[in-house]
């Protein structure tokens, strides 16, 4: 079985294997590996020692020091953020029951026009009625004298009312 | 879709923190004010470390924390809580060295292949250069040490070793906070751990109180036969 470990002659991906060891995210196989050659590789059991020390002096790092100023400014900062929130949806609120007064007459202005043009489209001109009736208007001489339907009926079966019957 | 319910009705069973975070998107403002309790040391150690300024580390730390806020309504436990909330705060992080950097105000030190600064400092050559130090170094001492040698690090690499180091996030979380492959993550890291370990020889040799790890499970080279 080749021993994962040796598979590379470069000290780059001992390292990385070391590395990635030291912090547990090599799988149960390479782990029995590396765990096999350190116990007979003082070089390579080096490495990992000076990996690991290196790592441990992080813990010198100064802790940060939080003073409970910091907590408190930082919930009012999100305090702050929060009222502008509430404040731009209460404007929003308010503009807009501020525009339906404006909406609702512009509609009726805008109707206006409209009405008046769909009235001279679709109801009757005096006028085109006159023109209309002027046949009877000029004969209406004539008949006032006709005293009913049946007359007119009987007028009509003799002809009078053919075109030539003028002449 | 099916998997991002699975991974949230997850997250929000095993991770109190995305609990907290849910009771925040339900308007709970002191869930709000314990998650700052929990995190804000967290946050400002990673950052303070990263930018090497503490006015600054703090009002990222807050900015982090606005932006989560901001986020509240539309949040879901698709991941653990830290992992986004450091998400976030390389994001920030990340914005505030662009910033910088445009500013000139900072000499940005170290590369991507982890070399030396080109700036280097004093301390930090002479121990490269395998002199020991003429004494050992106390705590406050050592800590400078320490904060000199994270500065030869660029700030992806810093990153990685503060979320590895002090969170102790897995490689799959660090590559999700940081938008990078598990296996560039794992690079990465080993690129700064290396650089660490050179840098800090003569710290390592000198001794820091950790035990040796060459314990009694492995023998002796002089005791083989």
């Amino acid at each position: 079985m080749t021993d994962p470990t040796n598979n590379l002659n470069s000290a780059a991906p001992d390292q990385e294997m070391l590395v990635a060891y030291l912090d547990g995210e090599v799988d149960a196989d390479v782990a029995k590996a590396v765990e096999e050659r350190l116990a007979r590789d003082a070089d390579f059991r080096k490495t990992l020692n000076e990996l690991e020390r290196s790592w441990d002096l992080l813990n010198d790092l100064p802790p940060p020091t939080i003073d409970e100023a910091f907590t408190k400014t930082t919930v009012e900062m999100v305090a702050v953020q929060m009222s502008q929130e509430v404040e731009k949806e209460q404007s929003s609120v308010t503009r807009k029951k501020q525009l339906w007064p404006l909406l609702t007459i512009a509609i009726v202005l805008a109707c206006l026009p409209l009405g008046f043009l769909a009235r001279l489209h679709f109801l009757e001109s005096p006028d085109e009625q006159l023109i209309e009736d002027l046949p009877v208007i000029e004969r209406v001489d004539v008949y006032q004298h006709i005293d009913g339907l049946r007359f007119l009926e009987q007028l009509n079966s003799e002809g009078l009312f053919d075109e030539h019957s003028d002449q | 879709m099916q998997q991002l319910d699975a991974a949230t009705r997850t997250y929000e069973t095993i991770d109190p923190d995305a609990r907290l975070m849910l009771r925040v998107r339900d308007g709970d403002a002191a869930a709000f004010e314990e998650l700052v309790r929990r995190y804000q040391g967290r946050l400002l150690t990673v950052l303070e470390n990263l930018v090497r300024n503490r006015a600054l580390a703090e009002d990222l730390t807050q900015d982090v924390f606005l932006r989560v806020f901001r986020a509240r309504q539309t949040y879901v436990a698709g991941a653990k809580f830290s992992t986004w909330l450091f998400t976030i705060a390389n994001n920030v992080a990340k914005n505030a060295h662009r910033s910088r950097s445009r500013r000139k105000e900072v000499h940005v030190a170290g590369s991507d292949t982890g070399a030396m600064s080109v700036n280097p400092l004093e301390q930090m050559a002479e121990a490269a250069s395998g002199v020991m130090p003429a004494r050992r170094l106390d705590k406050v001492e050592r800590a400078e040490m320490v904060q000199l040698a994270m500065e030869t690090l660029n700030e992806r690499q810093r990153m990685a070793v503060l979320l590895s180091k002090f969170e102790g996030m897995s490689y799959a979380d660090i590559a999700e906070a940081m938008d990078m492959s598990t296996s560039a993550i794992k690079s990465l890291l080993t690129r700064a751990r290396t650089n660490l370990k050179t840098v800090l020889q003569p710290y390592i040799d000198q001794g820091s109180g950790v035990e040796d790890f060459v314990d009694d499970s492995y023998p002796d080279d002089s005791s083989t036969t």
